[in-house]
């Protein structure tokens, strides 16, 4: 039967591997959701500015440059310790009726389940603030790119976003891996208002508003809780090899766990490719882990949970644990019953409980998507949205300095009932601010509120 | 290191685990045998029929048998679909056609994209539970996978060796021109097999996607152990495909058990591609002697 070899030469040694990286690749293409949004970078075009310029000290040096798209265009020096001064100013991406907006999410790839609600979410609130006359007369035309969390394709995405396609702002994005992107934007004197907060970076920029909270406090609420209701004392860690992740198990391991009494036995790292649970599983059980923490994006957490339900094993009495990036609907909802007990944070009050708030989201997002997944970053992409169209319309005059003077003065922000109505939150670019966190509890097959507001514990 | 008992144990169940990616195997098998086709489109037509059921019976008012047989009839409209795209290419060298499935692979996921949009899915298991304690213990749809994929393999050996067709089908792959000149129907029998291929990789999307998250991209990572089984078997021997799935899901069970292997991110994961290239770099004719189609 086998008379002629398939492949004669070595030839078939180059093609065969080089087929499987095709294919692999392959793995992460998926189309883009809306070839319409590329579209609206549309011709509206606005005039270049300047770059740095002299010496100044912090934020304060001002002038008027010019006027465009009918706004007074002035410009403001922005010291940035060690690193060179930018000048923030200008109208760039504002013409007589629109205000042009970037965004960067993963809407492809193995990111894709946490990026593209954040995206949807976002685009909703848009939207709605479009149909209801805008910001002051100007729409929100919002470009969002997709960068599959690839930190190069974010690089690529900003450029083109800033150089190519003018925005005024960069607005609502996730990009949790890609720790370049707020110097970036920095350097190029664009305002970033709707920064992830993953990154800690984002706090130390005087261009970047972040409304989301970085690693630190939501670890700091949910492990001291976590540990306070089942005394886990050894924790198995299953983590995706990312930065923000390593952060979460070095913060676990180090930090939390040393002061509070419990021990990371096992840490195991994961990639979006990893199918067989089943052995990590195990190898926690042998391990004897009292729970394990799952840092993971949410489709490695359902394998993780769906595996784990096949093998009956729950380590006991700690359970399963995730971080915020496992807070969304799909996850619940894989394992069911099973994942009872689950706990994750939130900085934001959950949208899963109804409240004046999460109701208004719930609302504006289902007006637009009917399949919206909810968790912790979906309403992060709606919050953002918000407080850039407030802050815009705050600001009156369409200026980046103008509007970036009004972030700075929002130090004691209400939020609308999506933080803690207890206490205000300082969004002011420049720093980090303290945020108060709740758990949530996977039952019966979706998120319920575990706790109340909790403020992070210090360390 | 690990004791015996939990390497041997780490055998049994990868062993059982990997079986069910003798499916692909035995369509990639079939698929070269019969055509000269390394059809990678496979895994795409894995995800769509997964898509499919889960359209029909999770997300929809199906009940499961008739969504089932939906879900595998469009699983070979696509296998049908591919042959005719093949045929349109049917002088092009291997490399070509090779290629061209990649491109059907795409399609294939873009199409899932635009049909049932680009978030994740969960397709529920169709057995719940299992059997076993410890490090033994072994899901249902696990074994379901595994049983379905031994027996087919079993039956499709015993057809290519045993039946007129069987026989029939391979020796176009032995030498189409011969097989033309004795009055085989090629056109039918290459469709028929892309066909009979393309329900065999709808059986393990539905079998498999359970297990983890259903998108348009996990099935083709899944095909990669199938594409390394293929290669253990020669593009050959059905029989061989099936249990070299069993091995290969035996070895990154085994790997995964290894702390020094499962520290190093990313190396379990890389298991089967890893044998890939050993295969191909180490053995190129005898690993990929196949059934001899000349292009």
């Amino acid at each position: 039967m086998r008379n002629a070899p398939f492949v004669r030469s070595r030839a078939a040694a180059v093609t065969i591997p080089l087929a499987l990286a095709l294919v692999a690749a392959g793995c992460g293409t998926r189309l883009e959701e809306d070839a319409v949004r590329r579209a609206q970078a549309s011709a509206s075009e606005t005039r270049t500015e300047g770059a740095s310029g002299d010496t100044g000290t912090g934020v304060a040096a001002a002038g008027t440059s010019g006027e465009e798209g009918g706004a007074t265009a002035t410009t403001r020096l922005v010291q940035r310790p060690g690193r060179p001064d930018v000048v923030i100013g200008g109208s760039t991406g504002v013409s007589g009726d629109a205000i042009r907006i970037g965004g960067i999410f993963p809407l492809s790839g193995g990111l894709s389940a946490l990026g593209r609600p954040v995206e949807q979410a976002a685009r909703a609130y848009f939207r709605s603030v479009n149909e209801a006359g805008g910001v002051n007369g100007r729409r929100i035309e919002f470009i969002a790119e997709d960068d599959a969390a690839d930190p190069n394709r974010t690089r690529t995405a900003a450029e083109k976003l800033v150089e190519r396609d003018r925005i005024f702002a960069m607005g609502p994005s996730f990009t949790p891996f890609s720790p370049d992107l707020v110097p970036f934007l920095e350097g190029k004197g664009v305002p970033f208002i709707g920064f992830d907060g993953v990154n800690v970076e984002g706090f130390t920029s005087a261009s970047t508003v972040s409304i989301g909270a970085s690693i630190a406090p939501h670890a700091r609420v949910l492990i001291p809780y976590w540990y306070e209701k089942t005394k886990a004392q050894r924790i198995g860690v299953v983590y995706l090899n990312v930065p923000p992740a390593i952060s979460y198990l070095r913060d676990t391991r180090d930090v939390i766990c040393p002061k509070l009494g419990c021990q990371v036995v096992r840490e195991q790292a994961v990639e979006f490719t990893t199918t067989d649970y089943t052995t990590i599983l195990l190898g926690m059980q042998q391990a004897q882990v009292d729970g394990i923490f799952i840092v993971t994006d949410p489709a490695s957490a359902v394998k993780l949970l769906v595996q784990a339900r096949q093998l009956n094993y729950k380590p006991s009495p700690g359970g399963y644990l995730g971080q915020h990036g496992i807070y969304l609907d799909l996850v619940p909802q894989s394992c069911g019953t099973f994942c009872d007990g689950l706990l994750a944070p939130t900085s934001l009050f959950p949208p899963q409980v109804s409240s004046a708030a999460t109701d208004e989201m719930r609302r504006v997002v289902g007006r637009y998507y009917s399949n919206v997944e909810y968790g912790y970053f979906t309403e992060l992409g709606y919050v953002s949205a918000r407080v850039l169209v407030d802050i815009l319309r705050r600001a009156g005059t369409i200026e980046r300095a103008r509007v970036l003077d009004t972030a700075r003065s929002l130090t004691a922000y209400d939020t609308g009932g999506f933080t803690n109505p207890a206490r205000p939150v300082d969004i002011s670019p420049g720093r980090e601010h303290p945020r108060d966190m709740i758990i949530v509890r996977s039952e019966g097959g979706a998120w319920k509120q575990e706790t109340g507001w909790l403020p992070p514990r210090q360390f | 290191m690990p004791g015996l008992d939990v390497l041997a144990a780490a055998v049994l169940r990868g062993a059982v685990a990997g079986l069910a990616t003798g499916l692909f195997a035995l369509g990639l098998v079939v698929t070269y045998r019969v055509t000269g086709v390394l059809n990678l489109a496979l895994g795409g037509v894995a995800s769509v029929t997964a898509f499919v059921l889960w359209g029909a019976w999770a997300d929809g008012p199906v009940p499961l048998v008739p969504a089932l047989v939906l879900a595998l009839a469009v699983a070979a409209l696509l296998g049908l679909v591919g042959h005719v795209v093949l045929l349109r290419l049917d002088r092009s060298s291997t490399a070509v056609k090779m290629v061209a499935t990649l491109g059907l692979l795409l399609v294939a996921q873009g199409a899932i994209a635009l049909v049932w949009g680009p978030g994740e899915r969960l397709l529920p298991l169709l057995v719940d539970g299992g059997v076993g304690r410890g490090t033994l213990r072994l899901g249902y749809q696990q074994l379901l996978g595994a049983g379905v994929a031994a027996a087919t393999g079993l039956a499709l050996a015993w057809w290519a060796r045993n039946r007129p067709t069987g026989t029939a089908a391979l020796a176009l792959g032995e030498d189409r021109a011969a097989a033309r000149l004795l009055g085989l129907p090629t056109r039918r029998v290459a469709a028929g097999a892309w066909v009979v291929a393309a329900v065999l990789a709808g059986m393990a999307g539905v079998l498999l996607s359970g297990l983890t998250v259903l998108n348009g991209s996990e099935m083709t990572l899944a095909m990669m152990s199938g594409l390394a089984a293929a290669l253990l078997a020669g593009f050959d021997r059905l029989s061989v495909a099936v249990t070299g799935s069993a091995a290969v899901g035996a070895m990154t069970a085994v790997a995964g058990s290894l702390d020094a292997v499962a520290s190093v991110p990313g190396l379990v994961e890389s298991v089967a591609l890893i044998l890939v290239v050993v295969l191909v770099v180490a053995r190129p004719s005898a690993a990929l002697e196949g059934a001899g189609v000349r292009t």
